[in-house]
């Protein structure tokens, strides 16, 4: 199922060999190359079979119609994962992830308290595209890969514009956002080119992933807490393209979505496997 | 005609200084590595202050004769600061003859008291404050990349980040370590190992060979190369061994990861509420008063320095305050007044005429209000991401 992907991108050292305790009785496992992992990938739901047979030519066509995207690897399809130590500057449009933070937490079980790892992981390419996911596991490994998965699950389109004149590359956002996670607000001003990010640790890590060049930042609120921060920026970043600037009014014809499109494509052939089963 | 091209070079000159420079950086404080912090620690029971490790056995010596306070383990712990904080504020509410039991050691009727790990209180902070120090471990070499090592098995003198070798040497070699992300003290484990091998024993089997070629035979037949998971030397390097304080790691790998919550509440909102950490330090603009929150740094520079921050942005725009921020900063960097523009030699003499003059006020706005000064003057100025939190 979904678990067979997971071998996917990020590099190899996410694969799935555990030497150490539990597992790893040396049986040597054959490198996953990236190629062979996209397919070996069965689809399950109906976005992803019309992903695997290439009917949805990129990510902004599944935006545009607001369907909620359930398999990661439909996000790896349209953005390939970087391989590991991969500079940014040579990351754009390739899906790079990173761990911004693991801590302990303890949870509360009839069995008595539980500590567990956490990991907050955030994915983007460099021009974009922004994902933001947390995962609780009792290994450390366990908790960054499934954090990557909800974080691809997650990858939202970031808007550029311009701060004064329209030439050049879209640099900084189209006009002023905020986002808002429990009791930070964090607001994002548009910047002149050249300005660099201006924003605190973590919150400026969040906009070079997304592929924001410039940008004021304001927060207000309990900032200590990093994790309401991060979802906060996040927040800030879908709402770019939450917001109606004049230069969308214009009004748009309405086309049918994916899934009308194709549907005769989605009847025919491709039969469920409860459906094969009956009929063979 | 020389004299002025003279003029004209010297004009050019006094130009230049006052054109954009770099941006600066603030003097940082305290080092990074996780290793070795300095810090200042208050006594438990008193108001003396210490500076740990510097003067940890001073510290130590302090508390047995002047507290008779022991601490069970302290050379080995990790975070001593931190540890002595917690205590500090627990004996404030309650007395410390309630809290810790009190032991008798020679004949003399001298009560000492021992915090060790019998106190229920004292096990719990022990464990988290390790688990603390191994992910921060962790992390510090999970991005490092100035690791350096020649290979243990071929000729590569491999640099760059630990979770990369681990990498090479599963992949060129065959040797089954673990996936890098669940190990820590990468270093100290890759030197057991080379250890071991140089010993010419097995480093599954421990038994011993006669020659180098018959040991890598041994352990590529018999697949020995990899971390015998009964051998408990290796514990340390796992984090998963750190999670209970009590339990070994494989009643913790028998309990099944809770798998089956819905898929939705994963990444809610409630998720991210318990990553705390440090609030960023702000830097005064015209001292080096350091504070976290805004709004104490702004009754600061009212009370110290006469300017009151709220008052005097009130009819600017977000942008302008920007500007008027990094002029400030510009100013105090080139040791000369916002208002008035003199130059000195001293930032003391510029801080005091400040203050004589009250000079710590706005300026024309066309000063200021120039398109140079939305560069921030200094990198990562906590300033500028709080500005507008300013309040009346």
């Amino acid at each position: 199922m979904t678990d067979s992907g997971t071998h996917t991108g990020a590099g190899g050292s996410f694969g799935e060999k555990r030497g150490g305790f539990g597992m790893g009785r040396g049986r040597r496992r054959p490198r996953r190359s990236e190629k062979d992992a996209r397919d070996t990938w069965q689809p399950v739901t109906k976005l992803g079979r019309l992903v695997k047979e290439q009917k949805i030519k990129s990510l902004e066509d599944i935006y545009l119609y607001s369907l909620p995207i359930k398999e990661h690897q439909i996000v790896e399809e349209f953005i390939r994962p970087a391989g590991p130590n991969v500079r940014d500057e040579e990351a754009v449009d390739k899906l790079k992830d990173e761990v911004l933070k693991i801590m302990p937490v303890q949870k509360q079980t009839c069995a008595g308290q539980r500590t567990r790892f956490k990991a907050f992981v955030v994915v983007g390419d460099h021009n974009g595209h922004i994902g933001l996911g947390v995962k609780c596991s009792k290994e450390v490994a366990t908790a960054i890969r499934g954090a990557i998965i909800l974080a691809k699950l997650a990858v939202v389109p970031v808007r550029r514009g311009y701060w004064g004149n329209n030439f050049g590359v879209p640099h900084t956002i189209p006009c002023k956002v905020t986002g808002k996670c429990g009791s930070v607000r964090v607001r994002l001003i548009p910047a002149p080119r050249g300005t660099g990010l201006v924003a605190a640790g973590y919150a400026k890590k969040l906009l070079q992933f997304a592929g924001v060049a410039d940008c004021f930042t304001s927060a207000c609120g309990q900032t200590r807490t990093l994790g309401n921060f991060a979802k906060a920026v996040y927040d800030a970043l879908c709402n770019t393209y939450s917001y109606l600037t004049p230069d969308l009014w214009a009004d748009q014809l309405l086309t049918p979505d994916p899934y009308e499109e194709h549907s005769e494509h989605l009847k025919a052939g491709n039969l469920t496997r409860k459906a094969r089963y009956v009929t063979a | 005609m020389a004299a002025k091209e003279v003029k004209f070079c010297e004009e050019l000159e006094s130009e230049s200084e006052s054109k954009m420079f770099g941006p600066l950086n603030f003097d940082e404080v305290g080092t990074h590595s996780p290793q070795v912090t300095y810090s200042e620690v208050v006594c438990l029971l008193c108001d003396n202050i210490f500076n740990i490790p510097l003067s940890f056995e001073i510290f130590v010596r302090h508390l047995f004769e002047v507290h008779n306070l022991l601490i069970e383990d302290v050379q080995t712990m990790d975070n001593l600061p931190e540890y002595i904080r917690y205590w500090r504020d627990k004996f404030k509410q309650t007395p410390i003859e309630e809290i810790v039991p009190a032991i008798r050691i020679d004949s003399s009727h001298r009560l000492f008291f021992m915090l060790s790990t019998l106190l229920e209180d004292d096990k719990k902070l022990r464990h988290r404050l390790k688990l603390e120090h191994v992910l921060k471990v962790q992390e510090f070499e999970r991005t490092d990349t100035s690791y350096t090592r020649m290979c243990l098995f071929c000729k590569l003198d491999f640099e760059g980040k630990r979770v990369d070798f681990i990498a090479h040497l599963e992949n060129h070699h065959n040797m089954q370590l673990g996936n890098p992300q669940n190990l820590v003290y990468i270093e100290e484990l890759v030197e057991k190992i080379a250890e071991t091998v140089d010993k010419l024993i097995c480093m599954f089997c421990n038994r011993l060979f006669p020659e180098r070629m018959v040991l890598k035979e041994h352990m590529r037949k018999k697949l020995h190369k990899r971390i015998n998971r009964r051998n408990s030397d290796y514990d340390k390097f796992f984090i998963v061994n750190y999670l209970e304080s009590d339990k070994k790691a494989k009643n913790v790998n028998r309990e099944k990861d809770e798998v089956y919550t819905s898929e939705d509440s994963l990444n809610d909102d409630e998720e991210y509420y318990d990553w705390n950490e440090k609030e960023d330090v702000i830097i005064c603009l015209f001292c080096d008063k350091r504070e976290t929150d805004i709004n104490i740094l702004c009754l600061h520079m009212e009370a110290d320095h006469g300017f009151d921050f709220a008052e005097c942005m009130k009819e600017f725009d977000f942008y302008q305050k920007v500007k008027f921020v990094n002029y400030v900063r510009r100013q105090m960097h080139r040791k000369r007044c916002l208002y008035c523009d003199v130059a000195f030699t001293a930032v003391r003499s510029l801080q005091n005429h400040l203050i004589e003059e009250e000079h710590c006020k706005i300026p024309d706005i066309k000063v200021f209000d120039q398109p140079e000064f939305y560069f921030p003057t200094y990198e990562n100025d906590a300033f500028l991401y709080l500005i507008d939190d300013v309040e009346d």
